[in-house]
């Protein structure tokens, strides 16, 4: 077991008993990253934590996804399910020369639960179950404006091994030599 | 001691949580060893004694297995389970369905023997079984052991578990004729635990 097993955090797997917390929670995770960019990460129409429940629902029945959830302050209801985690093992890929792999696809927790080393103690345990299903590697995508969540996956042992671009239809043309520059937020 | 799933071909397996072993698993895993018939549960609180400590608490470290400020047995022993959904409860229960118990060969450097893997029989062919020695392998590795043994029947009837053991890894090391019964051989299944890079 990893360092972070000695936190106040406790992971387990979820069950259809989280699936509230479950669509609440990507709901969050979705949001945050529509925040750094609204065309890139586009969120489903209709309630969003419906959308998320009920593709957690399935993936519950998923035999090749894992989804944690960890609770912190034992034994308190506003401390169950506070973050959690979906992971899951991923065909191999041709076009991106990619071996068959785990991939953590989310992991987020709360703000209010921040602190306890949730995001550790999940993290830790997605990629442990990863390798137990037999991964030859794990691999995971990060926004470039989360630097919290970038820290906390260096300091596990993951490296950039890839880094995807976008090209928005109405950006400037860009040639070599041209000044082009990022589009400001809120432009 | 070995009772293993039938191989599952289609369906990627899930993957399962290993966690070591604690006191308040036992009644499960005696109900995983009654249900796999490999021998009589009763044994399981004697095997598990050590491990447990004299005063049934729980290992007080991490679940590593090692001796613990607060009178707790030294042992070496790892124990360690899969909790999976139980069906015969409500959906929304976990709970232990599956045992593996390992522990170092005694005047060896680094030889370590998987004792004990037994997967409840309505979550055999999910990777369960193999999940658990990953997991033995990867942590008993990063902690230098060097090898890992496995020892089974050579009856028709394993020739299931055999099987498994081939599937990740192991080789047949030896085979101890006549061992366990008159004509039952102990084969012995043998791997290389790669330190991690």
């Amino acid at each position: 077991m990893s360092a972070a097993a000695v936190s106040a955090a406790r992971v387990r797997r979820a069950t259809a008993a989280d699936l509230d917390a479950l669509g609440r929670l990507g709901a969050a995770l979705a949001r945050q990253h529509a925040g750094y960019d609204a065309r890139r990460f586009v969120l489903p129409e209709g309630s969003v934590e419906t959308a998320f429940a009920t593709y957690f629902a399935a993936r519950l029945a998923d035999g090749a996804a894992t989804l944690l959830v960890a609770d912190v302050g034992e034994g308190t209801a506003d401390g169950r399910a506070v973050g959690y985690a979906f992971a899951r093992l991923e065909p191999p890929s041709f076009v991106d020369a990619l071996p068959a792999s785990g991939w953590i696809h989310d992991l987020y927790v709360g703000p209010s639960a921040r602190g306890h080393g949730a995001g550790a103690a999940l993290l830790d345990a997605a990629v442990e179950a990863l390798l137990d299903a037999g991964a030859p590697l794990v691999m995971l995508a990060v926004a470039p404006a989360n630097a919290a969540a970038q820290r906390l996956f260096a300091g596990r042992g993951f490296v950039v091994t890839m880094s995807e671009m976008t090209r928005r239809a109405d950006a400037p043309t860009g040639r070599v030599g041209d000044d082009v520059r990022p589009p400001r937020p809120g432009t | 001691m070995v009772d293993i799933a039938p191989r599952a071909a289609p369906a990627p397996p899930a993957p399962p949580i290993v966690r070591p072993v604690t006191g308040a698993d036992v009644p499960a895993l005696r109900r995983v060893i009654d249900a796999t018939g490999l021998f009589p549960s009763a044994l399981l609180d004697g095997m598990l004694a050590a491990y447990l400590g004299t005063s049934g608490r729980e290992p007080t470290s991490a679940g590593d297995g090692r001796s613990a400020p607060g009178g707790l047995a030294a042992t070496d022993e790892r124990w360690l389970t899969v909790d999976a959904p139980l069906t015969d409860g409500t959906p929304t229960t976990l709970g232990a369905v599956a045992v593996a118990y390992a522990a170092p060969e005694r005047m060896t450097d680094g030889t370590w023997n998987a004792y004990l893997l037994a997967v409840h029989p309505t979550h055999q062919g999910r990777g369960v079984g193999a999940a658990l020695m990953r997991h033995l392998e990867r942590t008993l590795a990063a902690e230098g052991a060097r090898v890992l043994l496995v020892e089974t029947s050579g009856l028709p009837a394993f020739a299931r578990t055999r099987a498994f053991y081939r599937g990740i890894g192991y080789v047949e090391e030896a085979r101890i004729r006549e061992f366990y019964a008159a004509g039952e051989d102990k084969v012995v299944f043998w791997k290389r635990l790669e330190a991690p890079r």
